[in-house]
């Protein structure tokens, strides 16, 4: 009752004296940088009258009765501003303030009192004085997305589109519709290796989003970077170690939506076998039932389980003059979600006039636990102002539970009669996969001379990833006629199938700069060169055992499923197969780089110039467990050098605008077990290997207009062309007769991508808009087949050779972001919506022509948001997939021969939407909700 | 000197003795030994491993100990009376060159696993998870015949046991590791298989896939395929004749032929499958629908007369469907002889959701019993069929459905009675398309291709010789 009488007599106050009452408006800058200070508190002491600057700097006290006050502008790790002002009545006064970095932060880490490590005002000056095209999301503006993971963030950047797994899971990012495969990932600016069984990317979902003081994403590269990026490089910027005493925590609960609406599928842990007979034994045992205890394929439902996500961070500095610097951070997630998928499995070949046939429906339903966890310490040691060290470590481990279960009804007219008739399969899974990171690296960097710097970095690092007893077991069922009726024979075990696989991949790694700076014929000059190795050595190992029921007619249950005197060892299978299946593998890679370039600034400093050179030498080798004299391509050498030179031109129109330019080359190789002579199984496709791949090569060309108005608002105007070499794509091929693999290959033309990038951020006060969009066109000629009318004899069919020029796999045309942030400081209040477009683009390649896989475009519209409830604690709420939206992939063709009545035989579930397009596939995980505390002490 | 006078006499008057005993069982005929066919030199030693080319010597037993390849531009002969026992279960015969296995109606050749004792009775049939045709650990890897491969020949041969586990990659592409090898799996479509008066056992998945030109006549086939598998399944490429060959107990179809691949320069699978005699198919295929004797798919075509199938779990079959339809405008057939012991049987000898168009020159007629205005692949009732028109096999026993399961042929005899509505109804009035240079050979072809026969199945009744098949 007392706030509400407080408000009424606000209310009457402001009608009746508003025009007795003066306002004070102002903004608050930093004395340093001249950027926007967000969230400084301008208080007229001794009185209820205050305010808290916006995303602009900006503050407006209203209402104040004339008089004399003292005001006070606070913000932390800044000297207290204090002045005494004086209103009249019915008076604004403008103040523009600037304050200077507080005093009692020492010489040494000025450097990084200047702005707060992690702040947007942090990243924006990075991203103005870099010498490359970059992006730059820091900590502040993470903290307030809707992400969990360092991949929903990346999703945030202009440019960027993220490759979801089969589970939903956003892993691996495109840049600028470069698929993974053109792109690396970097901690700290160093290359680290992935547990990935395939290939070098690293999955971004591994990271918490909370470790991070800010993510960079370059899109071009000079010559001191590794050059295996055609797109582009993510590295990521661990936190750093503060000024002062700080303290992050965060724990929160949620829910994914799906998981209300159905059970989440567990299976029990204690039954994983942690390794195979060979690995116990030898590869010479033979193994029977008794090898394989089971238990496994025993599924429990749960009712909604909760998700908890905690983090916490704790930084400081210690000893004399703070010498020493230290930041740990922690954080550990468990959160369960359900996917929802429908698969139309494609015949190996189409009909005439390339018909789109399926020969399976697949529903599969996946049920998935991720529990990521992460440590990081950064310690830095300032022996004094021209020698320093850093140790940095981190590891980081993904404990994936993944149930899968799967309805498999044949629509192959072969063995589908009739509507109704025919077989359906069932096949549950169950997959742990563990995955880890771990890096090691220590950082010097000295001023050896005046003008002469020189840094230095070794690191050791390792990438892991286990998949115990990966457990597939089918039954099946048949629907055939009984006197004229439909009627299911019964669900009986099929087959089983087991699988451990070990991916070790250790580097280790060594890196020096030197940078030497000097003016020569009145120009200030920079020389930098250096060099790098890095020595790669990856080890796979994969075993597996098929089973047979012991008779053709068990009926499945549970109990059935896992009872081992159920089932026989497929003959001949005792021994496994880790060691003649071409998945056990060993891979070295050595690359060794070094370049020289230099930087000069022309034209009164208008114009900064790098130009310089990269070489770079990598020599592979790689060899599977199989006979080469009985196999082709089993132990294989590359060894190539690429002559890499760049071109760099930024010129500082006016102090707020830059144009720059860029010319480089650049490289991308190929996946480690890309080259190997082996198939596996992936969640669809059998996916073959290729040893006649080349490695990828670029021409890039960039050009972008930058303006950065006030504050963090920016505007960027971009546009690139890139020709690539070598391309590599996957294509949908027959394997045998009946069955089709995915295999990489060389495209035999080159692929021209160009488009156009557009940036706007702008901040009104407490309102901010941000967005991006980025337009790409891509175009590659490949040949293609035709299955037409034989001409020798009409009632025939014959493939023919055709071409198609489409865009590249993986490349979206438009892809565009829109953010809207609300920030008040005062109310302790901030919010952000964002929404994330993805336009169609070829999410796989067919060789038959028309029949690529499109995934449509689709609109993520994320929420989050948080309120101060008292000093240091805020309450959080983040809200994932608002829209519900799905992923759908489709073939360009027409669905209406899949949906007409006349042809019951043809009618599908799921195609039946009326002037739609072939549905390949659709995914669905449904909306998170994530509620949290957060506390912050700095 | 008496005594060596005695020894000499008794020598001479036991000689005569036995030229007097060998002239009454024999024929007076004259026999002059040939010498044998032999190509390159002759192997040497007992084993079989590695890189082959030559002659394996009549009468021999050869150890195969791992894989076998035959270079392009070799030759590895067998003699007759050869046997190959396989004691390996990763071993295959990769074959580059040539093969040729010279058997003979006296001497056959076999290529085997001597380790595995045959289970041919009711209860391994009855239950075929038991039985080591389907089951054992030392099932091999078969034929791998290249790319490169011209010619690949086995005559009165028999091929068992095959249907290992590639564990590693196989050295041709169409088949993987991890999946099941095939007996032959054939891939020159510019190149020649003949398989005739041979013998084809055992095995978890397909017989032979023999896409390139192929002869494989008066053959017989046992327990091909363990829960799924065709005899002989022809694809892409794929152009020959298949014919009196004996069928019993395939796990789906006898004879299947698709048109699958995408080679735009292979020729359109054709397959003439002519007097056959298919019994007791399609069971251990867990799918339904599949099929258990012959069956035509995906843009193949060809001539199918004069078959006799008898208690097979579906009739003969046209497949339809968008990319799955035979080449029906190419289809020639008729003549074909169905038995059931079942009425799940019978209402299936043109089987639901097809599209094999009834033929008035079937056995049953088919006017006498599908209902007036019958749709193509129409569900239709016809109890009356059961046991109507016994096809009289010598040995043995139909009129009871108890007997499906059987699956080998040992201890039965499936020549035709006197008597059989079997005999004469066939159709001689067609040519079977013979794939362009196969030429009739001793050695390097097929010693005779057979024509078809108006008895219908593979025994046609007074045949003698190659006149059908002589099992």
């Amino acid at each position: 009752m007392r706030f509400f009488t407080k408000i009424i007599v606000f209310f009457l106050l402001f009608l009746s004296f508003k025009s007795y009452a003066g306002t004070i408006k102002g903004t608050v800058t930093d004395k340093t940088s001249g950027e926007p200070l967000i969230g400084a508190v301008v208080l007229l002491t001794g009185t209820q009258y205050g305010a808290a600057t916006g995303l602009d700097g900006s503050f407006t006290i209203t209402n104040v009765p004339a008089g004399s006050y003292d005001l006070e502008i606070r913000y932390s790790s800044f000297e207290t501003y204090k002045e005494h002002v004086t209103l009249t009545q019915d008076q604004t006064l403008n103040m523009k303030q600037m304050l200077a970095p507080s005093s009692k932060v020492l010489n040494e880490v000025e450097i990084t009192g200047k702005q707060k490590d992690g702040s947007e005002e942090q990243g924006r000056n990075i991203e103005k004085n870099s010498m490359q095209t970059m992006n730059i999301l820091s900590a502040k503006a993470i903290e307030l997305l809707p992400d969990i993971t360092i991949a929903n963030v990346l999703q945030r950047v202009s440019g960027i589109q993220l490759q979801h797994d089969a589970s939903g899971e956003a892993r691996y990012a495109t840049i600028r519709g470069m698929d993974r495969r053109y792109n690396y990932t970097e901690v700290d600016g160093l290359v680290i290796p992935s547990p990935n069984d395939q290939g070098r990317y690293v999955p971004l979902d591994i990271f918490p989003a909370d470790v991070v003081e800010r993510v960079e994403v370059f899109k071009t590269l000079t010559p001191d970077m590794e050059a295996n990026a055609i797109g582009g490089v993510t590295n990521l910027v661990m936190k750093k170690a503060p000024d002062h005493f700080v303290i992050y925590a965060t724990a929160a609960t949620g829910y994914n939506q799906n998981l209300f609406d159905e059970h989440y599928n567990s299976f029990p842990k204690s039954a994983i076998q942690a390794s195979d007979p060979t690995t116990q034994h030898g590869p010479t045992y033979n193994a029977t039932m008794a090898d394989f205890p089971l238990g496994i394929s025993n599924i429990k439902p749960i009712q909604a389980p909760p998700n908890s996500l905690y983090s916490l961070s704790i930084g400081n500095r210690f000893l004399k003059n703070k010498k020493l610097g230290v930041m740990l951070s922690g954080s550990y997630q468990n959160t369960f979600k359900e996917t929802n998928d429908i698969f139309f499995a494609p015949a190996s070949e189409p009909g005439v006039g390339n018909a789109s046939g399926f020969d399976d429906l697949y529903l599969r339903k996946y049920s998935t636990q991720d529990i990521r966890s992460a440590a990081h310490l950064n310690a830095d040691y300032r022996f004094n102002d021209k020698n320093s060290i850093t140790l940095y470590g981190l590891y980081t481990q993904l404990n994936e539970y993944q149930e899968r279960q799967m309805i498999d009804s044949v629509l192959t007219q072969v063995n589908r009669p009739a509507p109704g008739l025919g077989t359906v399969d069932y096949k549950d899974r169950t997959t742990f996969t563990k995955e880890h990171i771990a890096n090691v690296m220590l950082k010097g960097e000295h001023l050896v001379a005046p003008g002469l710097k020189l840094d230095w970095t070794g690191a050791v690092s390792q990438a892991a990833r286990d998949v115990p007893d990966y457990t597939e077991l089918s039954s099946e069922n048949q629907f055939a006629l009984d006197s004229g009726k439909i009627k299911a024979q019964g669900q009986d075990l099929k087959s089983m199938s087991k699988s451990w696989e070990r991916t070790r991949d250790q580097d280790l790694e060594g890196m020096l700069n030197l940078t030497y700076n000097t003016n020569l014929f009145n120009q200030n000059f920079e020389f930098k060169a250096g060099g790098m190795y890095r020595s790669k050595t990856r080890d796979n190992y994969y075993n597996e055992y098929s089973f047979n029921p012991q008779n053709t007619r068990i009926p499945f249950t549970s109990q059935s499923a896992n009872d081992g005197s159920n089932w026989i060892l497929q003959p001949g299978d005792g021994t496994g197969d880790a060691y003649a299946n071409g998945r056990t593998y060993k891979e070295n890679e050595d690359i060794a780089a070094y370049y020289a370039m230099a930087k000069v600034l022309l034209l009164d400093n208008k114009l900064e110039v790098l130009g310089g050179v990269r070489f770079e030498n990598t020599m592979v080798h790689d060899s599977v467990d199989l006979d080469p004299k009985q196999v082709a391509a089993v132990s294989n050498t590359y060894n190539y050098t690429d002559v890499l030179p760049g071109l760099h031109l930024k010129y500082k129109l006016s102090k707020k605008e830059n144009l720059r330019f860029s010319y480089y080359e650049s490289i991308a190789r190929p996946q480690y077990s890309e080259l190997l002579n082996n198939h596996l199984p992936t969640e669809t496709f059998t996916q073959y290997g290729n040893p006649y791949l080349n490695h990828s090569i670029a021409q890039n060309l960039d050009a972008r207009y930058e303006l950065f108005p006030k504050g963090i608002d920016q505007v960027l105007i971009g546009a690139f062309y890139k020709v690539i070499q070598n391309p590599i794509e996957y294509r949908l091929f027959p394997t045998g007769t009946s069955a089709q693999g995915i295999q990489p290959y060389n495209d035999s033309n080159n692929a021209t991508n160009y488009g156009a990038e557009l940036v706007v951020t702008k901040y009104f006060h407490y309102f901010g808009v941000s967005a991006n969009y980025t337009y790409t066109h891509s175009a590659l000629t490949v040949p293609e087949a035709y299955l037409g009318v034989n001409p020798a004899n009409k009632n025939q069919t014959q493939p023919f050779n055709v071409s198609e020029t489409r865009p590249q796999q993986g490349t979206a045309a438009n892809i565009g972001n829109l953010a809207l942030l609300y920030k008040n400081p005062k109310a302790g209040f901030n919010a952000n919506l964002s929404l994330q477009y993805t336009g169609r683009f070829i999410s796989l390649a067919s060789q038959w022509q028309g029949l690529d896989y499109w995934q449509k475009a689709t609109t993520f519209l994320d929420f989050a948001c948080d309120q101060k409830i008292m000093k240091h604690l805020f309450v959080y709420l983040k809200v994932q997939n608002i829209l519900n939206s799905k992923t759908i992939t489709e073939i360009n063709e027409s669905n209406s021969a899949f949906n007409n009545p006349a042809n019951p035989i043809n009618y599908f579930a799921y195609q039946d939407l009326k002037d739609h397009k072939i549905l390949v596939e659709q995914s669905q995980t449904g909306r998170n909700y994530i509620l949290g505390l957060r506390y912050k002490f700095d | 000197m008496k005594q060596l006078r005695l020894s000499l006499l008794a020598l001479i008057v036991a000689s005569f003795a036995l030229f007097t005993a060998c002239k009454k069982s024999k024929s007076d005929a004259t026999v002059i030994s040939v010498k044998q066919t032999q190509i390159g030199a002759l192997l040497t030693g007992d084993t079989l491993c590695g890189t082959l080319k030559g002659t394996m010597v009549s009468g021999k037993t050869y150890i195969m100990t791992c894989p076998v390849t035959v270079n392009f531009g070799d030759t590895l002969l067998m003699q007759r009376g050869v046997t190959i026992d396989v004691e390996d279960s990763q071993a295959y015969f990769h074959i580059m060159g040539v093969f040729i296995s010279l058997g003979t109606k006296d001497s056959a050749n076999w290529i085997t696993v001597k380790s595995i004792s045959k289970q041919d009775n009711t209860n391994t049939a009855g239950n075929p998870s038991l039985d080591p045709a389907y089951t054992s650990q030392k099932l091999w890897l078969g034929f791998s015949c290249d790319t490169s491969c011209p010619l690949c020949v086995f005559k009165w041969t028999h091929l068992e046991f095959v249907g290992g586990t590639w564990s590693t990659t196989p050295p041709m592409s169409g088949d993987k590791a991890g999946s099941t090898a095939w007996a032959i799996n054939f891939t020159n479509y510019n190149g020649i298989l003949v398989f005739e008066d041979s013998w084809m056992y055992g095995g978890v998945d397909d017989g032979m896939r023999p896409n390139g030109k192929f002869i494989i006549q008066r053959s017989t086939f046992e327990k091909e395929g363990y829960q799924g598998g065709d005899c002989i399944n022809p694809k892409q490429g794929g152009v020959g004749i298949a014919s009196f060959n004996m069928f019993i107990g395939c796990a789906t179809n006898g004879t299947k032929v698709s048109d699958k691949g995408t080679s735009t320069t292979a020729p359109v699978a054709q397959a003439e499958y002519y007097n056959n005699t298919y019994v007791n198919g399609g069971y251990r295929q867990i799918q339904t629908g599949r099929g258990g004797d012959i069956d035509y798919e995906q843009g193949a075509f060809g001539h199918c007369y004069n078959n006799l199938i008898a208690d097979c779990k579906f009739g003969y079959r046209i497949v339809n469907g968008t990319t799955t339809i035979a080449d029906t405008a190419d289809m020639h057939y008729g003549y074909n002889f169905q038995y059931g012991d079942a009425d799940s049987l019978v209402d299936q000898f043109y089987p639901v959701g097809y599209i094999t168009i009834p033929q008035s020159t079937d056995i049953p007629t088919p006017s006498t019993y599908l209902p007036t205005g019958y749709v193509l692949g129409a569900t239709y009732d016809a109890p009356s069929l059961v046991g109507k028109n016994n096809p009289m096999f010598a040995s043995f026993d139909l009129g009871t459905s108890a007997n499906i399961n059987i699956n080998y042929i040992s201890g039965f005899d499936f020549h035709l009675q006197a008597g059989s509505p079997a005999i004469g109804k066939g159709y001689t009035g067609f040519t079977p398309h013979v794939p362009t240079g196969i030429i009739q050979d001793p050695v390097y072809g097929p010693t005779y291709i057979t024509p078809p026969n108006a008895d219908m199945g593979c025994y046609p009744s007074g045949a003698t010789g190659t006149a059908g098949n002589q099992h």
